[in-house]
């Protein structure tokens, strides 16, 4: 159980629930009464954070007691008679902005790493809580910033600061431009990372795909039956496989539909496969023949003779058969394969990429401006730095400013 | 005599648009000045414009004020800055003859109808209540008035430092106004201190003109006023010359006497970043190996010269001696050495946006008592005091409230009264065009199309200017109606026909008769255009929020999350939106997050 608040009201529910003064930062072994009857609710481990060292950057209390539902539902409620009141959703992490504790971008990597459910994931936004991608997005900014300082001090100092002080800056717009593009097409992936691979099983009907998507997952969620046009709707399951989250979609099978409960299964496959990120073809074993994509997967391998079998390896399908599950573990590292988790930073919210595609193609903007038209180029900077200024706070003019008094020696 | 409607302290720049502009609106007013022979002195350097001046001064003229006026019919140098960088940020300069400059202001101030002029020291502001009600003199007498404006500029506790000599003054050898700054106090007014430096005054006669570059770039006929005309005054031209190593070995040598490092050092207050002393350029920038100095003659009557850039508080034994090691200047005979002043200047915060004091109703402050620098800051803010302290004496039926004020998106003028009063300022804060959001909406050309018709709806737009002014306004939307019809708009838009005349050419058009005035706002409005749009949509994304308005009686103490003393500040301040909210000192941004979410 964790407590924020003023270091007052913390005071005074530490004393009521636990009858004690708290050292800071130090884990003391409490009893946590009832401050109704004065009865003991349990014994625990208590911890003291005194702000701004805290995350919320207010004073902190974590409670660890014996986790059974009863006990947390009188502590909770002795917490609330000693002064306490319920948090709302997120309320710790928006405390944290509040109180300049994590920026904006670091907020949504706390919420992005709760959310995670593979480790890839968490490790890529867990580098923003530590302040990479907000580091990165800073110092983008700092270029800006002195790219804008020599635009204005051109401007505004005509007679005394020449072309030649400031084209070093302005030649940095085109690199600070591609900076942000790149770092705005970085958005895919890590939407990917964390919302998941999605994979999509597709094919004619009675290809056995739904067999395949029970196969992948290790156990029988779809409906499988030699009738054709089984699969009706996309059924999807989400799984792990080597610390990377995957959405599995089984689909309705091609084929001219007999009813239109059948037709609408097949629309909805058709936008299943256009959303995901990669499209498993699936054909029977025996009667495929040339590949349609890069992963093709021909079943029931387990009824195929060996020359059969030789000649779709050479093809380039993968070989699945049930009931054994031949193939599949490597069906699963091929899907893997596919998509690259890459290295790099990564944006992973709307937001984000919404903000630094904007500033990308403001700099673009300021970059054709340029020497000629500086005060276009000025205002486009500045559109920009607002943009950015959604992410990590902080651009105002009189920043900009300060920057050009900083570096140019201005005045008659 | 009956006793005026408004008392206008102080002669300077704006004094004299306060005292014309409310005279001009009929009211009574009397100017009481230290010097009557000093109003409209310069004592700064004799130059009118500049980067986000210029368009400040046209602003003034597209007001019915007088600066624009006076600086064409004086100038002896007229210069457009930035005429390759895109009509926004344009803007003009005149180096005008000092000696006329004054002459003429003081010639329309002493003959406009309704205003009087009294010499005399004004020691204090007399209230009852929290309403203003005159002014108390040096001789004790009192002079009664509905309305005040103090624009005494430099001259609250001003202090004259060179080298180790310090002598109480207000500059230009004027006696500094010393009683009054406790009387502000008094009401309640913070004060605080600025300095500002002066250059030496150089005699003419004793510089190697022949061995300096002449400035380049003038262009004759320039006009700041739509009126009209040009100066007929013969024109002159500048010439330039650089510090060199050996000056500033001189002047690093003389430090240790400088009011500012020596060891004895006696100026704290802070000076603008932007118009630093010659030992601060060497001090703060030690890699530069030159500064560059412009020769401005001071006027076609007088052989002294102002040498801009080498401004200086050193000894003058010092500044001589540094001043000889620069090219041209080897034999130079000094007039009067340079200086830093210090003075008090008075917190813009508390001030309305029509510079009326918060704390005393019928007390306006405009001009450098406001902590800015510059004839054309302090001329503007004057122009603007006079109108609202005209209007506390008597509303103006076509105008909704008694306060008029510029909007930050319609002029310089509304940048600058917007930034003193709700955001101070910790220097002399001078005008750049990268304060204004609206840059390319704020140009020097459109500043009649942006303000003129407020300026006719007050009353300060005569009749003449007016029909000047109509006829230009027709014409202009004409041409972009042309523009839209025929594509040349489109087309203007593209980097390599940036104006209608190239545009129609490309297209095979006819161009229309149309004067080059009227078609070089066509282009620019064309061009501009697009990007205007999208400023305009960034702008409005940020006024949604600064915009919000904060209910009256907002509950701050509920607000779970907001500290202690910004639920004070929030409490005394009672901001009536987020956007004045987020201007109050102290306020951070999770602070304003919070109460945006609130609201929302």
């Amino acid at each position: 159980m964790r407590l924020s608040g003023p270091a007052e009201a913390m005071d005074g529910v530490v004393r009521t629930l636990l009858g004690t003064d708290l050292a800071p930062r130090r884990a003391t072994l409490v009893t946590v009464t009832d401050p109704r009857d004065g009865g003991s609710i349990d014994r625990g481990v208590a911890t003291r954070f005194v702000g701004p060292a805290s995350y919320t950057g207010d004073d902190v209390l974590e409670l660890d007691l014996h986790g059974s539902p009863a006990i947390l539902e009188a502590a909770v409620a002795a917490a609330i008679m000693a002064g306490a009141r319920p948090a709302g959703p997120g309320e710790f992490t928006r405390r944290a902005v509040l109180n300049g504790k994590l920026d904006l971008v670091e907020a949504e990597a706390v919420d992005a790493l709760i959310q995670a459910d593979s480790l890839a994931a968490a490790r890529a936004v867990g580098r923003h809580l530590e302040g990479e991608l907000s580091g990165r997005l800073n110092e983008l900014r700092a270029s800006m910033m002195d790219a804008a300082s020599s635009i204005e001090a051109l401007v505004d100092f005509p007679e005394e600061v020449d072309d030649a002080d400031v084209a070093p800056d302005l030649e940095r717009l085109a690199s600070l431009a591609l900076a942000m593009e790149e770092l705005a097409s970085t958005f895919e992936a890590g939407a990917r990372l964390t919302r998941g691979l999605h994979v999509v099983l597709a094919g004619p009907t009675n290809a056995g795909k739904s067999t395949l998507f029970n196969l992948l997952l290790g156990h029988d969620r779809a409906i499988t039956a030699p009738t054709p046009g089984t699969t009706r709707d996309v059924v999807s399951e989400s799984v792990t496989w080597s610390g990377q989250t995957v959405r599995l979609e089984d689909t309705a099978g091609r084929r001219d539909a007999v009813d239109p409960i059948e037709a609408e299964g097949i629309a909805r496959t058709a936008g299943a496969a256009a959303r995901a990120d990669l499209v498993v073809e699936v054909r029977d074993g025996r009667s495929a023949d040339e590949p349609p994509a890069a992963l093709a997967v021909a079943t029931r391998a387990d009824l195929l003779d060996e020359a059969g079998r030789s000649r779709l390896q050479e093809a380039g399908w993968h070989l699945v058969g049930a009931p054994g599950g031949e193939g599949v573990a490597e069906l699963r590292v091929a899907i893997g394969a596919q998509v690259e988790v890459p290295s790099g930073l990564l944006l992973h919210t709307a937001r984000q990429h919404d903000a630094v595609a904007r500033a990308a193609s403001a700099l673009r903007a300021a970059q054709a401006a340029g020497i000629d038209e500086p005060v276009l180029a000025a205002v486009s900077v500045r559109s920009a730095g607002r943009a950015l200024e959604e992410l990590v706070g902080g651009w105002t003019d009189e920043q900009v400013l300060d920057a050009l008094f900083e570096r140019f020696c201005i005045g008659k | 005599m009956e006793h005026p409607q408004i008392v206008v302290v102080g002669g300077g720049h704006a004094g004299i648009e306060a005292c014309l502009a409310a005279a001009r609106l009929g009211r009574s007013v009397l100017l009481i000045t230290l010097i009557e022979g000093g109003i409209g002195r310069m004592p700064c350097n004799p130059a009118i414009g500049g980067q986000g001046k210029g368009h400040l001064v046209r602003e003034i003229d597209a007001l019915g004020g007088e600066m624009a006026l006076v600086t064409d019919a004086t100038s002896i140098q007229f210069k457009y800055l930035n005429t390759r960088k895109g009509l926004a940020v344009r803007s003009s300069r005149a180096q005008v003859d000092r000696h006329l400059y004054q002459r003429r202001m003081h010639h329309t101030v002493r003959t406009t109808p309704n205003l009087s002029v009294l010499q005399g020291e004004v020691v204090g502001v007399v209230t009852e209540g929290e309403r203003t009600t005159g002014v108390e003199l040096a001789d004790g007498s009192v002079v009664r008035c509905e309305a005040v404006i103090i624009t005494t500029g430099t001259y609250l506790r001003g202090t004259l430092h060179t080298g180790m000599t310090h002598r109480s003054g207000g500059g230009n050898g004027a006696p500094a106004a010393g009683q009054l700054s406790a009387s502000l106090e008094r009401i309640g007014h913070r004060l605080g201190r600025l300095k500002t430096g002066t250059v030496p005054r150089l005699d003419g006669r004793s510089i190697h003109w022949d061995r300096l570059p002449l400035q380049v770039g003038d262009h004759p006929g320039g006009r700041f006023s739509f009126l009209g005309p040009a100066s007929s005054l013969p024109q002159v031209r500048c010439r330039t010359t650089a510090t060199s190593e050996r000056t500033h070995a001189a002047i690093r040598e003389g430090l240790r006497h400088s009011p500012l490092y020596g060891e004895s050092a006696v100026i704290d207050s802070t000076g603008p970043r932007y118009c630093p002393s010659i030992e601060d350029k060497i001090v703060r920038f030690p890699h530069k190996t030159m500064h560059r100095l412009f020769l401005e003659p001071e006027g076609l009557s007088t052989r002294e010269i102002y040498p801009n850039g080498f401004s200086t508080s050193l000894p003058a034994a010092v500044q001589l001696t540094a001043l000889r090691t620069i090219e041209g200047l080897e034999d130079v005979v000094v007039v009067r050495p340079g200086y830093a002043i210090e003075y008090d200047f008075a917190d813009p915060r508390d001030l309305n946006a029509g510079l009326q004091s918060r704390m005393a109703e019928g007390l306006f402050l405009a001009g450098q008592i406001n902590g800015t620098t510059g004839y054309e800051e302090a001329a503007a803010q004057g122009l603007l005091a006079g109108i609202n302290a005209a209007l506390h004496v008597k509303p103006h039926a076509a105008l909704e409230g008694s306060c008029f004020t510029v909007g930050r998106d319609e002029g310089y003028l509304g940048v600058l009264v917007d930034d003193l009063t709700t955001r101070g300022t910790r220097e002399p804060y001078r005008m750049f065009t990268s304060r204004a959001e609206w840059r390319l909406v704020l140009r020097e050309d459109n500043a009649d199309l942006r303000l003129t018709p407020i300026g006719r709806k007050l009353g300060l737009v005569d009749d003449a200017r007016w029909a000047l002014f109509e006829a230009r306004r027709e014409a202009i939307a004409l041409g972009l109606q042309w523009a839209e019809a025929t594509k040349v708009a489109l087309q203007v838009r593209k980097p390599e026909t940036s104006d209608v005349a190239s545009a129609a050419e490309a297209l095979g058009v006819e161009l229309p008769a149309m004067s080059d005035e009227v078609a070089e706002q066509v282009s620019t409005q064309c061009r501009y255009a697009p990007y205007i749009k999208r400023q305009g949509a960034e702008i409005a994304r940020l006024r949604e929020l600064t915009d919000m308005p904060l209910p009256a009686d907002f509950d701050y103490g509920t607000l779970h999350g907001l500290r202690g003393e910004i639920v004070q500040k929030l409490t005394a301040d009672r901001p009536a939106t987020l956007g004045e909210a987020a201007r109050i000192p102290g306020m951070t941004p999770a602070a304003i997050a919070l109460l945006a979410g609130r609201l929302r």
